[in-house]
């Protein structure tokens, strides 16, 4: 079974100033989805992509973190979404929404880029041990020996704005003590088969002049996002066609 | 100690360096990365980049502002002793103080 483990939206733009002065006015435009903000104390001529706005959901999934050149939105799933890829990719592109209508009060010459990660993982149901999978669909490796890890990525550019970025590993949860020392890794738990899809269009940004980005590359995003959870993940684990 | 789950992780620990980390450092600018892809400037250093495919996360709070580095930012001017230093420092302590036969750190 696929479950949606967590998505992270990230929006990247120029420089906003004096953000923390508009913290309050941000704050009364989310209030409906997030609670208060939390301003964070640090220096004026600190990097700009460190967070000075904080907050979360009112259900506490989501994490919302706004600095003068990115905004993310994390977003952790639990028992009642992970099953349902639909359901949490509705609420990624309903926040989605919402923050850029607020942002755009404060982003005049538009956006540079944005991307949607979403992790995914593939539970025990596989019948398959996940290196044995990778080995037998994905890379051609020519060893008598068992890998202990394997991290695949291939990226590729679709629309000439783009990056499709999907990065398949092994994932062994370990259960133990809160202690880190020798053989703290002694009980596996699981060992399980993950997916990171990684949809941006970075590429625009990288290869054109003058590119900015806005809305629509925003539902663009979470619609290549959709079509390959829907149709192309499925067969990328049981055939190894990779088409996006 | 309360039970954990826990993630292996086999890579070696190691200090990133990307354009995206150099941007967030400031010690790179797009304004830098333009002049020089234009050659505005006959004085701008040639400079290569590595494509970044990937959706940056943004900064975390506890990567960039850890205890140590806070408490640094706060007592700016405080560094180690030096060797003589130490030395001094030591003496000074055996001046004061008599030795009790028992090492605290093993009890």
């Amino acid at each position: 079974m696929m479950l949606i483990k967590n998505t992270r939206y990230n929006i990247v733009y120029p420089r906003i100033s004096n953000l923390r002065r508009k913290a309050f006015e941000i704050e009364d435009q989310l209030k409906d989805f997030f609670h208060q903000v939390t301003l964070i104390p640090v220096p004026d001529d600190a990097p700009e992509d460190i967070p000075r706005i904080s907050t979360t959901s009112h259900n506490g999934h989501s994490q919302l973190n706004i600095s003068l050149s990115n905004t993310q939105l994390l977003t952790n799933y639990d028992d009642a979404f992970e099953g349902n890829w639909e359901r949490c990719l509705d609420y990624v592109e309903n926040r989605v929404d919402i923050l850029y209508s607020t942002l755009g009060n404060y982003i005049k010459d538009g956006y540079l880029f944005s991307g949607l990660t979403t992790e995914i993982v593939f539970d025990s149901i596989l019948d398959e041990d996940p290196i044995d999978l990778m080995r037998n669909k994905f890379i051609n490796l020519k060893t008598d020996l068992s890998p202990h890890e394997i991290e695949q990525k291939i990226t590729f550019v679709i629309e000439d704005d783009y990056y499709v970025n999907i990065t398949f590993k092994n994932l062994r949860i370990y259960e133990g003590l809160n202690y880190q020392g020798p053989g703290m890794l002694k009980n596996e738990k699981d060992h399980y088969l993950v997916c990171i899809l990684d949809v941006n269009d970075r590429h625009g940004f990288n290869y054109k002049d003058g590119y900015t980005s806005n809305i629509k590359n925003a539902k663009k995003i979470v619609k290549i996002t959709r079509t390959i959870l829907e149709e192309k993940l499925n067969k990328m684990i049981t055939e190894g066609v990779f088409d996006v | 100690m309360s039970e954990a789950l826990l993630v292996q992780k086999t890579n070696s620990p190691k200090i990133m360096v990307s354009l995206g980390a150099l941007l967030a450092l400031g010690s790179f600018s797009l304004n830098t990365f333009s002049s020089s892809m234009s050659g505005a400037s006959p004085n701008v250093e040639h400079v290569y980049y590595e494509e970044e495919t990937s959706t940056p996360e943004i900064s975390s709070m506890a990567n960039k502002f850890d205890r140590y580095k806070e408490a640094r930012e706060v007592f700016t001017g405080v560094r180690d002793f030096s060797e003589q230093e130490l030395l001094q420092y030591n003496s000074s302590l055996d001046k004061l103080f008599k030795p009790l036969g028992v090492n605290l750190f093993d009890l």
